[in-house]
């Protein structure tokens, strides 16, 4: 039983710190994710959730603890390597090329995974999942946020994960948006794990299956989408009304 | 097979020799047009510019690295060919993969610790590294010659039209090559990182490697240019590593346009020709040549080849204009 809880782990950190001086980002951070899973994580601004986000994926050097990576440790590992093993990662402002078109950025992702005479093949599956194929042509420049998110999403897709780390991907998006990328997020749920941050809760909570909250760095509390809305604690302290 | 995004190969090629096969074309008969040496001189050192500025503008507009000390490349190459030519009079074509392996050496050995640095920081470690060589040159005269360098190296060949032609050659082929890496998948990387490094680190991609290997690529075509150098001028002097010489090649692209590699021709023309034009007034010669920089860059500041384009680009429309009228 345990063999198989173990081997159902993707994702896992122990102990995870990460200190900016005398600030403690993170602090004391236990966490699995498995595989298949839809996570959320929630909690107010400094909480430590881009953080512990960045720590995962080499970004930033953990002050104490370890993270997994199906049972190998990765932390230590420069983000370019975790992204090889199989984490990819999108962040809160989309890092896209913005002096290459969107067909370009793609285009990159694919470089290192593709044989050369499919890459536009792949290139255009990709944009298509993320519904930006009308936009391939065009500067990311001049391509508005949600297209840019999109395009971060088709990115990460085409560096063929198995787990991918969400940053606020609904943030700075109207609600039509929101809609749409929750559900191109549902799309690729099916055959890769996600963990999503973000404080739009309406969007985040009807596509996870379980959330934790961070609350100054550490983990506050873990449950489901409804456990976490029934929570008067969560609700009052992080959320500062009723989740919906 | 397919190049750059879908583009066929055989397309691409069609397009370049289109372009440039009258051009190249033209130079080659030039021997056939004058026999001055003069002129093969300043058209050996126009090439030489060439490389020089290609060199750079691998890594200074393709890859967006600020290298200001590129003339540590150019003129540890030309030492090492000076010393083994001079010293121990071997001649320049065993020199020659020794010259560029020192660049190449040298090249790994600046770019490691650089690779990871940004900004001014990665401006002040390449400004560094020249300041060092000169000054290790310096501690030994006897085997450097200090401020008065070493002469009396050889020719490359014993005729000026052979010398033309390798030069002529080993620019036109470092051309195709660096085409070559800009226009295939490395060369979107390298725009890539220019853009936005995060973005292409996210995609898994090494970017610290990919900038090693740019800069190694380029401080061996700029050996090869030090290489050159040496034989044409036939002395090579401690301003061959210096500040003023790291700026040749910055200059040469800004005139022609940063990142555009077909720009470094214009560029280095007018360089060759301003510095030749002021040779009459020698102790002027700095000032009138930055302050030429000046107006131009402020003028003209997409370069000459953005320029030359849309002039073409025009007469092209206007004269598909006139025959589609005649029709």
């Amino acid at each position: 039983m345990r063999e198989n809880n173990i081997k159902k782990t993707l994702l896992a950190a122990r102990g995870l710190a990460k200190h900016f001086g005398g600030l403690a980002a993170i602090e004391d951070i236990h966490m699995e994710v498995e595989k298949g899973s839809m996570i959320g994580i929630i909690g107010p601004n400094g909480s430590g959730k881009t953080t512990l986000f960045n720590v995962m994926t080499g970004y930033l050097k953990a002050t104490r603890g370890e993270v997994f990576y199906e049972g190998e440790k990765i932390s230590g590992m420069r983000p370019f390597a975790i992204v090889n093993k199989g984490i990819a990662r999108t962040f809160q402002v989309p890092q896209c090329c913005k002096q290459l078109t969107i067909r370009e950025n793609i285009h990159l992702a694919c470089i290192h995974r593709c044989p050369k005479n499919i890459i536009e093949e792949k290139t255009r599956e990709f944009a298509r999942i993320a519904k930006i194929e009308s936009s391939l042509d065009t500067l990311a420049t001049n391509v508005p946020i949600g297209y840019l998110r999109k395009t971060e999403l088709a990115m990460a897709l085409a560096t063929n994960p198995q787990l991918i780390l969400l940053d606020e991907p609904f943030s700075g998006l109207t609600d039509l948006e929101c809609y749409e990328l929750a559900a191109i997020i549902k799309g690729v749920r099916e055959k890769i794990t996600l963990v999503v941050i973000d404080h739009k809760l309406k969007h985040l909570m009807p596509i996870v299956e379980k959330v934790f909250v961070l609350n100054e760095g550490r983990l506050f509390f873990e449950g489901s989408p409804e456990e976490v809305a029934r929570n008067p604690e969560i609700q009052r302290i992080y959320i500062g009304g009723e989740i919906k | 097979m397919s190049g750059k995004l879908g583009i066929p190969l055989s397309q691409k090629m069609k397009k370049i020799s289109k372009r440039w096969g009258v051009l190249l074309f033209l130079q080659l008969g030039i021997p056939f047009v004058t026999d001055n040496p003069y002129y093969y001189k300043v058209l050996i050192i126009f090439y030489l510019y060439v490389i020089f500025a290609m060199s750079w503008d691998l890594i200074g507009g393709y890859l967006g690295i600020g290298s200001f000390g590129h003339a540590l490349f150019f003129g540890l190459s030309a030492y090492t060919t000076a010393i083994l030519n001079v010293k121990l009079h071997w001649p320049p074509l065993v020199n020659f993969p020794l010259s560029i392996l020192c660049s190449v050496i040298i090249a790994f050995i600046v770019a490691k610790p650089t690779v990871r640095l940004k900004g001014h920081y990665l401006t002040l470690v390449t400004f560094a590294f020249p300041v060092i060589v000169t000054n290790i040159f310096f501690a030994f005269p006897d085997f450097f010659g200090a401020d008065i360098g070493i002469s009396g190296l050889s020719r490359l060949s014993r005729s000026r039209v052979v010398d033309f032609y390798i030069a002529f050659c080993a620019t036109w082929g470092i051309y195709f090559i660096l085409r070559g890496v800009i226009h295939s998948d490395t060369g979107l990387i390298l725009r890539a990182i220019q853009s936005n490094e995060a973005a292409v680190i996210s995609c898994g991609i090494d970017t610290s490697r990919i900038k090693l290997k740019m800069f190694i690529l380029s401080g061996m075509f700029a050996g090869v240019a030090g290489f050159l150098y040496a034989h044409v001028i036939k002395i090579v002097e401690p301003s061959n590593l210096e500040v003023h010489m790291s700026m040749q090649p910055v200059v040469i692209c800004i005139l022609g346009g940063i990142g555009t590699l077909t720009g470094t021709f214009f560029g280095a023309m007018i360089v060759t020709i301003v510095n030749e034009s002021l040779r009459v007034v020698e102790q002027y010669r700095n000032l009138i040549f930055y302050l030429l920089i000046l107006v131009i860059v402020l003028f003209l500041p997409k370069g000459l080849k953005w320029y030359i384009d849309g002039v073409f680009h025009f007469l092209g429309s206007k004269l598909r204009g006139v025959t589609l009228a005649r029709k």
